[in-house]
């Protein structure tokens, strides 16, 4: 075992993310671009409490490795012996691996390289998967020296100075280790109580962070709850502790003055459990007389309108609500016991003050019927009605030494159907799989809980189906649940037809997972609408009609869009419709139908009439779709970069429009700067 | 659902509309939010780790 001192070279390795992703298609994708570009704030907080003692440990951000080697034009090894081979370059005496649950196998591979060529070094674990399953780690990975469990700021410069002949190995809390053979398990270490006392976060040693479009920023760790699915509480146990106010609000100000960020993250499991502290923190952001952009979690029931109000004022744009069944009865067997109107409520509040909710469900329960299933998916189909709503559907992982894994553990069954908590990609690394296969205490996440009343592989593609549909026609699957009674039925009318009509079935999971994120899902459905169901929505036809006309509209959508030259310029400008504008005319009033939707009224009364829609992207990036009245639409079709504002000013009087009484010329160049002011013209 | 957008045009001066003009017409020229969503590339907090809802063909308004 090597001597560590402060001179020792250290290196801290963060937990990759992206690597789930093994098809290069989907790492290059927005989303796990996203995902990998969050700043593993654990080992950055670790490196900066080494630093207060004189050590300058080195980061190594295996996400950035991750997109360098697929990027790179060595595609002869895989990215487990890229990434050793980057971290064999240099000598360091210990490699402290930060690990999650989802990348374990790959962490633990990467380990095994590492040690391989540095068999003086030593290998240390830590983050939250590998405090759980340590003692089975270390019995079943020889090359692994030491496990650091929980919160590691004291417990890690502690071992380093143990390593140095500093201190005796057996007396420092929170360590797991090997002594002759023996597996050695430390009682655990204390909590941090006073968190301010922990330094910023080494974002210097992240250079990476320049292009992050938020910072993440600890406010706080422990949950007081005991949710049968969680393994929070293992890690960071469950006494609630915050940062003080004014000490998160200089960290923001600082991240602002030296990086220019001020969008945050604030990391805590359950930020809103001390409603007079959230209150400090709203009070202290808005007393710092700057502006800056949070999103937290919260729970449904810890949150009140007043409290959401006054977040909002101080910044809050997104919130976590884990709401996690729709079922009441499963409410109450999971520990999470949340009110459902009372959470249908909060996700309405939050989405009057445009705060991005989302509002997260899982299924696969153990006990978990078809009939919960309904709940959970009209919970899901309902708050859908919300714009700022952003509903996730998760299979159960049984973490680790979570209640459901301890009740299960015994009966984990490994069927390749793996929860999003655990993978992500399309295929899964072999030798992932054999570790997997081999350890199932160690990886208990990538197994399954037994389901005795629902069929797995049905679930799994209900949550693609479902996941992929309100991404690629949100309104017209609500309007198609609607009329048919739920999501189950829609779902499964759409897979009879797809076999019986389209003949295609699925050899694998993983295919029928490539096919709902594909194009190809989207214009199968869409023919499965306008082919199967139209013939049956009675008087809501027309409306479905329009809803479907929309979506087909979006598959043609440059061949609408005007080009955006030219610009409005009073009497003699050439006015166009503004770049990526994109328009669509339907036969029902869109306003009328979606209103419609959002009330659960009948779709059978919305009035058919000719409605102008346009599909705008906002500075927000939102997706805006506006419908503009008639008077509007006729001058917008008149804006086609050929005509002149006086030549469109002179079609208007001549067609003879009702302009209110007013002059068509004035009520043109009002029309036209309306326009202009909505972006819907160039300018 | 957000409300629908005021008019909040910026009314050139030299039209020399009347208020009641003004109002007449923000009647008749309209544009108005139905709704506004975000595409699923926005982060989220916390735990369960972000969905990976790819598009990896997408549509044209991607």
């Amino acid at each position: 075992m090597p001597q560590s001192t402060p001179e020792s070279r250290i290196c801290l390795i963060s937990p990759p993310t992206a690597t789930e992703v093994e098809d290069r298609e989907l790492a290059e994708n927005e989303a796990v671009r996203l995902m990998a570009e969050h700043a593993p704030i654990g080992i950055l907080t670790l490196a900066a409490v080494l630093e207060q003692r004189g050590i300058a440990p080195r980061i190594v951000n295996l996400n950035r490795l991750y997109y360098e080697y697929l990027r790179g034009a060595d595609n002869t090894i895989d990215f487990c012996a890229f990434a050793a081979r980057r971290l064999e370059s240099e000598p360091f005496d210990v490699f402290g691996f930060s690990t999650i649950c989802s990348t374990y196998p790959l962490t633990i591979r990467i380990a095994r390289e590492v040690k391989r060529a540095h068999p003086e070094a030593a290998i240390v674990l830590g983050g939250p998967q590998a405090s759980v399953v340590d003692v089975q780690t270390l019995r079943a990975f020889g090359f692994v020296d030491f496990i650091v469990r929980g919160e590691a700021e004291k417990t890690f410069p502690q071992l380093l100075s143990a390593l140095a002949g500093d201190g005796r190995l057996d007396l420092i809390s929170g360590i797991t280790f090997r002594r002759r053979g023996e597996v050695i398990r430390n009682p655990d270490a204390p909590v941090i109580l006073d968190l301010d006392e922990l330094p910023m976060p080494a974002f210097h040693l992240y250079p990476e962070l320049k292009d992050c479009r938020y910072v993440p920023l600890e406010i706080g760790r422990g949950c007081p709850f005991a949710c049968t699915f969680c393994s929070t509480n293992d890690f960071f146990r469950r006494r609630f502790r915050l940062k003080s106010p004014q000490r998160v609000v200089e960290q923001m100000r600082s991240v602002r003055q030296v990086y220019g960020k001020d969008r945050f993250e604030l990391i805590h499991d359950m930020f809103t459990v001390d409603r007079k502290r959230v209150v400090a923190f709203c009070e202290a952001v808005l007393a710092c007389g700057e502006r800056f952009q949070w999103g937290c979690s919260a729970r449904t029931d810890c949150v009140d309108a007043e409290l959401i109000a006054l977040m909002a004022r101080a910044g809050c744009r997104k919130i976590f609500f884990g709401v996690e069944t729709g079922s009441g009865r499963l409410q109450r067997l999971i520990d999470k016991n949340l009110d459902l109107p009372e959470a249908a409520a909060t996700i309405r509040c939050t989405d009057s003050h445009h705060i991005a909710t989302t509002v997260s469900l899982i299924t696969g329960f153990p006990d978990e019927t078809v009939d919960d299933l309904h709940e959970t998916v009209d919970f899901l189909m309902d708050s859908l009605r919300f714009d700022y709503a952003e509903p996730q559907f998760h299979l159960l992982a049984p973490l680790a030494e979570s209640s459901i894994h301890a009740r299960y553990r015994d009966r984990l069954a490994l069927d390749d159907i793996f929860s999003d908590m655990s993978y992500q990609g399309w295929r899964q690394d072999p030798a992932d799989g054999a570790l997997i296969a081999s350890h199932p205490e160690i990886f208990p996440n990538f197994y399954a809980v037994p389901t005795p009343w629902l069929d797995r592989r049905y679930v799994k593609e209900l949550r693609d189906f479902f996941l992929h549909g309100i991404t690629r026609f949100r309104w017209l699957l609500v309007a198609l649940v609607q009329h048919r009674g739920g999501l189950l039925r829609v779902f499964e009318e759409w897979k009879a037809w797809r076999l019986d009509i389209l003949k295609k079935g699925f050899a694998s999971d993983s295919e029928s997972s490539i096919y709902y994120s594909r194009i190809e899902f989207r214009r199968d459905f869409l023919q499965f609408v306008w082919s199967h169901c139209l013939a049956t929505m009675g008087g809501a036809l027309p409306a479905v009609s329009a809803l479907l006309a929309y979506e087909a509209s979006l598959d043609t959508a440059d061949a609408a869009v005007a080009p955006g030259a030219g610009g409005l310029q009073v009497q003699d400008g050439v006015p166009s419709m503004a770049k990526g504008l994109h328009v669509v005319e339907l036969d029902s009033d869109y306003q009328e139908i979606i209103r419609c939707l959002r009330e659960k009224g009948s779709l059978d009364q919305v009035p058919a009439r000719p409605v102008m829609v346009a599909i705008r992207e906002t500075v927000e990036k939102r997706l805006e779709v506006v419908q503009l009245s008639d008077l509007a639409a006729q001058i917008l079709r008149l804006c086609d970069g050929r005509r002149t504002v006086a030549e469109i000013g002179d079609l208007l009087s001549r067609r003879g429009e009702d302009t209110a009484g007013i002059p068509p010329e004035k009520a043109c160049l009002f029309g036209l700067e309306l326009l202009r002011q909505e972006g819907l013209i160039a300018t | 659902m957000p409300d629908p957008i005021e008019v909040r045009i910026r009314i050139p001066d030299n039209l020399g509309l009347t208020p009641q003009q003004i109002a007449g017409l923000k009647q008749k020229v309209r544009v108005e939010i139905v709704a506004s969503t975000v595409p699923p590339h926005g982060f989220t907090t916390q735990k369960p780790q972000q969905l990976l809802i790819h598009m990896v063909e997408g549509n044209n308004i991607d």
